[in-house]
C-alpha cells in the first residue's frame, strides 16, 4: 500500500541495507540500476562512505539495458571489476528498475562467478522496502550461499548480528559490545559490520547469538532452528551505570526506532526512571518480541495519530520525529531515518552516555 | 528537484519507490508545504494501482496545501511499468480545475537519450510558459542559477534593449509564466537545448567557457541572433586581469584540477597552462578518456600536445577507489573530486552553473586568487558549507 508523506523523509531502502551488510564484509557490490540508486546509497545511506567508501559500485544500467536486458555485457563489466578488486566474494543487488524488468540478479551472480572465479551471490532487492527487509534477504542469500555444513560448537564463543551503519552511527557502540562480551570471558565469532567471509562461513560453530537490531532476527531464528543456536535480543544498554529499581509510574513514554533498541532501551528506563511504554517502530516488527501497545507503524500519519492518541509525556526517538512531538523529547539519532543530519550528535548505547544523555533530558522532568 | 521547485508557487508530487524519495527528501528538508512524497511498493505497481493512488495523493495535497501548480514527478519503474501519464493527468484536472497540473519524467535510464530528468524538467517547464504575447525579453534555459548578478551579460543585455528572465528571479507564478513572453533564449547548458527548441523562439548556446575568443563567439552568436551589438572590450580586459591575479597567486605552486569544479576541464587546464599555472593532474568523471565530451575535445587535445606531462585520471574507473586521497601530489586541488583523490592539503571549490560569455573566467580566476590567500583543507572547505562529513 502506497504511503504519503510530508514532513518526514523516506527511510533507507532495501538495497541500501543490503550494501550496508556486504560492503562491511568486504564484498565487491553491483548494484544492478542507473547510476542515481547509488547515488542514493553513497549520499545518505552510507555515513562512512567518505572515510572507507567500500566497493560499491553501480551497472550504470540505461535504457537500452532495460529493454534489451545486455546481461553478458553488464556481467562481464561487473567480472572484470571483481578481477581487479579482488574481493572475497561479488554481490548482485537490485534496483527498482532491474526488479521491474524481471532481472534474475541471482542467475547474474552465478554468471559473475563462472566467469571471475570468485564466489558471488544475488540479492532480490527493489528499493521499495525498507533497509530491514534488504538486510534479512542478505543473510538468507549469505547463509544459503556461505555458510558449512555441519556445526563444531564452541562454548562461550559469541556472533553479533544485526549491526550497520543504518541503526548505529559508527563503530563506537560495536566496540563497546565486543568489549562488554569479551569481558565476560566470552571469544568472538562473526562480527558483523567488522568480520568477513571467512568468520561467516563458520559462525554456526559459536554458542550464542547476539541480536543487535530487529533486522537480523529472522536469521537468528533460522539459525536456532537449523543449528539449534541460542539468540538474545537482550542487549547491555547503559554501560556501567548501575541501575535503579524504580518503581512504575505513570507516565508513558514511546520509543521509536528500530525494535531491538528501542525495546532494550525501554527496559533501561524502567528500572532507571520508572517509567515505561510502548515501543513503535516503521520496519521490522516481531509480534513475540512485543508487548501490548507495541506496533509497527504504517507511516507518517499512523505516527502523528498515535502520539495525539497515546497520551506520551516523553518520546524517544531520531530527531525528526521530534516535530510530532507534544511533550519532552528525547533525541536518540538512526542514520537510516535522518542519515547523516544528526549523526554527530550520536550517543552510545552500550555505554554510560545514554543514561547521562536521558538524564539530561528527564531531570526536570521526572 | 531541485530543478523543478524553481516554478514558483507549486507543488511537488513525487511518485515513486522508497530508495529514490529519499534522495528528494533529504535534499529538500525542512520545506514542508512546498513537498510531498507518494511511495509506491511492487505491490502497488503489479497491483495495478499506482494511477488510482497517485490521483487520492493529488486530492490531498491540493486539498491540503491549494497550489496553483501541482508537479507530479514520476520515477523510471513506474514509466517502465506503462503508467498512463496523460489519463492520470487529465483525471485530476477534471476533479482540480483551478489548478495547474503537470507531471515531470524522473527516468534516470534515460540518461544520453535525450529524454534524461534535467532535460525533460526544461521541456516540460516550457510548456507552462504563457506565450500569448512577445516582449524585449531572453530566456536563460538549462541552468538552476542564473548569471551571478556582476556577469558581463547581464550589462550586454542591458545594453541590447533586452531583459533576461529565469525561473529562479520570478516572485510568482505569474512572473514565472512571463518567461513565455521572451523573443530569444540562451541556452546556458545542453540540458536546456531541447527545451529551447521546443519553445520554438531564436536561440543561441551560451555555456560556459575559459578562452578569450570563445567567449567573443558566444557573443559574436547573440549579437547576430538579435540584430545589435556592443562593446566587448571591457569584459575581455576584465577576465584578462583575473586571469593574471591567479596566476600571479598561484605561483610555485602546482594544480590538480576536478572535473567538479569546470563544465569544460580541459578548457580551464588550457587556460591556466598557457598563462603558466602549473597544472600536473585532471580528473575528469567519464568513465574513460575517450568518452570526453565533445565541446572539450579540442582542448583535450592541445593539453595532450602542449603538455604531455599532465596526468590524465579517470575518476569514474572504479580502480581509482584504491587510490582516494594518494592519487598524485599537488599543491591545491580545485574542485571536489581532486581534492578527494589527492593529498593535496589546500582545496577551492569552483563552480560555473549558468554563466556566460567572460564571466567563467573571472569568476573562476578570482576564486582561486582570493582561495589561494587562505588556504584550506577539503574537509575545512567542506565544514565551512555547513556539510557533514
Amino acid at each position: 500500500m502506497a504511503e504519503l508523506m510530508f514532513r518526514l523523509p523516506g527511510f533507507a531502502a532495501d538495497f541500501s541495507g543490503a550494501a550496508s551488510v556486504l560492503s562491511s564484509m568486504q564484498a565487491m557490490v553491483a548494484m544492478y540500476g542507473p547510476t542515481q540508486c547509488l547515488k542514493n546509497y553513497e549520499s545518505f545511506d552510507a555515513p562512512n562512505w567518505f572515510s572507507s567508501p567500500g566497493l560499491v559500485f553501480s551497472t550504470y544500467m540505461d535504457e537500452n539495458d532495460a529493454i534489451m536486458g545486455n546481461y553478458r555485457e553488464i556481467t562481464e563489466r561487473i567480472a572484470n571489476s571483481a578481477r581487479k578488486h579482488s574481493p572475497d566474494f561479488i554481490a548482485v543487488i537490485g534496483s527498482p528498475v532491474s526488479s521491474m524488468t524481471g532481472a534474475d540478479h541471482r542467475g547474474i551472480a552465478m554468471e559473475a562467478e563462472r566467469i571471475s572465479g570468485i564466489p558471488a551471490i544475488g540479492v532480490d532487492t527493489s528499493g521499495s522496502h525498507d533497509y530491514t527487509y534488504g538486510i534479512e534477504k542478505t543473510y538468507a542469500a549469505l547463509a544459503d550461499r556461505f555458510l558449512l555444513n555441519g556445526r563444531v560448537p564452541e562454548a562461550d564463543r559469541v556472533n553479533i548480528l544485526g549491526y550497520t551503519y543504518l541503526d548505529y552511527c559508527n563503530g563506537t557502540d560495536l566496540d563497546a559490545l565486543c568489549s562488554y562480551y569479551t569481558a565476560k570471558g566470552m571469544a568472538l565469532g562473526f562480527v558483523s559490520g567488522r568480520s568477513g567471509l571467512n568468520k561467516f562461513e563458520r559462525l554456526q560453530n559459536a554458542s550464542l547469538n547476539v541480536v543487535v537490531s530487529a533486522s537480523a532476527l529472522k536469521f537468528a531464528r533460522y539459525l536456532k532452528e537449523v543449528y539449534g543456536m541460542d539468540y538474545t535480543c537482550e542487549l547491555p544498554v547503559g554501560g556501567s551505570i548501575p541501575k535503579k529499581t524504580a518503581t512504575l509510574r505513570q507516565e508513558r513514554c514511546l520509543f521509536i526506532g528500530d525494535q531491538v533498541m528501542a525495546s532494550n532501551i525501554r527496559t533501561l528506563f524502567e528500572s532507571r526512571y520508572g517509567v515505561s511504554g510502548d515501543v513503535c517502530t516503521f520496519f521490522a516488527f516481531d509480534r513475540d518480541l512485543s508487548r501490548e501497545g507495541d506496533a509497527k507503524l504504517d507511516g507518517e500519519a499512523d505516527l502523528r495519530e498515535r502520539i495525539d492518541k497515546g497520551n506520551y509525556s516523553i518520546i524517544v526517538g531520531d530527531p525528526l520525529f521530534m516535530s510530532f512531538a507534544r511533550c519532552q523529547f528525547v533525541p536518540l539519532p538512526q542514520p537510516a531515518v535522518s542519515s547523516k543530519l544528526f549523526w554527530r550528535e550520536h550517543t552510545r548505547l552500550y555505554a554510560d552516555d545514554i543514561v547521562q544523555h536521558a538524564d539530561r533530558f528527564l531531570s526536570g522532568f521526572l | 528537484m531541485s530543478m523543478v521547485a524553481m516554478v514558483p508557487e507549486s507543488f511537488l508530487l513525487f511518485v515513486g519507490p522508497l530508495s529514490c524519495g529519499r534522495f528528494s527528501a533529504m535534499n529538500s528538508f525542512g520545506a514542508e508545504g512546498k513537498y510531498g512524497y507518494l511511495y509506491i511498493t511492487d505491490a502497488d505497481i503489479s497491483l495495478g494501482k499506482v494511477a488510482a493512488e497517485t490521483v487520492e495523493a493529488a486530492d490531498t495535497v491540493i486539498e491540503k496545501y491549494h497550489p496553483k501548480v501541482l508537479i507530479l514527478l514520476l520515477t523510471c519503474n513506474i514509466l517502465i511499468a506503462g503508467i498512463d501519464e496523460n489519463a492520470v493527468l487529465g483525471e485530476i484536472r477534471k476533479k482540480h480545475s483551478g489548478t495547474i497540473i503537470q507531471s515531470f519524467p524522473v527516468n534516470h535510464i534515460a540518461s544520453g537519450t535525450g529524454h534524461d530528468p534535467v532535460e525533460m524538467m526544461f521541456v516540460r517547464m516550457t510548456e507552462l510558459f504563457d506565450r500569448s504575447s512577445k516582449e524585449d525579453a531572453v530566456d536563460f534555459i538549462g541552468s538552476s542559477m542564473p548569471p551571478d548578478c556582476n556577469s558581463d551579460i547581464n550589462s550586454v543585455l542591458e545594453q541590447l534593449g533586452l531583459t533576461g528572465l529565469h525561473p529562479v528571479k520570478a516572485k510568482n507564478f505569474d512572473e514565472f509564466k512571463r518567461m513565455g513572453h521572451a523573443k530569444y533564449a540562451i541556452v546556458a547548458n545542453a540540458d536546456g537545448l531541447a527545451a529551447a527548441q521546443s519553445f520554438g523562439v531564436p536561440y543561441v548556446e551560451m555555456e560556459p567557457v575559459y578562452s578569450y575568443e570563445e567567449a567573443s563567439e558566444q557573443y559574436a552568436a547573440l549579437f547576430k541572433m538579435v540584430g545589435k551589438d556592443c562593446d566587448l572590450a571591457p569584459y575581455r580586459k576584465k577576465a584578462e586581469e583575473a586571469v593574471s591575479a591567479a596566476a600571479e597567486a598561484m605561483k610555485g605552486k602546482t594544480v590538480s584540477l576536478g572535473s567538479s569544479a569546470a563544465h569544460r576541464t580541459f578548457g580551464l587546464a588550457r587556460l591556466m597552462l598557457e598563462n603558466g599555472m602549473a597544472v600536473t593532474d585532471v580528473f575528469i568523471t567519464e568513465e574513460s578518456y575517450d568518452r570526453t565530451a565533445e565541446n572539450d575535445l579540442r582542448d583535450r587535445e592541445w593539453v595532450a600536445k602542449a603538455h604531455p606531462e599532465v596526468a590524465v585520471h579517470q575518476a569514474g574507473d572504479t580502480s581509482m577507489q584504491g587510490s582516494i586521497g594518494r592519487c598524485c601530489r599537488a599543491d591545491v586541488a580545485i574542485g571536489f573530486n581532486a581534492a578527494y583523490m589527492t593529498d593535496s592539503t589546500a582545496a577551492i571549490n569552483v563552480t560555473d552553473n549558468g554563466q556566460m560569455g567572460f564571466w567563467p573566467i573571472v569568476r573562476t580566476m578570482t576564486r582561486i586568487a582570493d582561495s589561494a590567500k587562505k588556504p584550506q583543507s577539503m574537509k575545512e572547505l567542506m565544514a565551512s558549507y555547513g556539510v557533514t562529513i
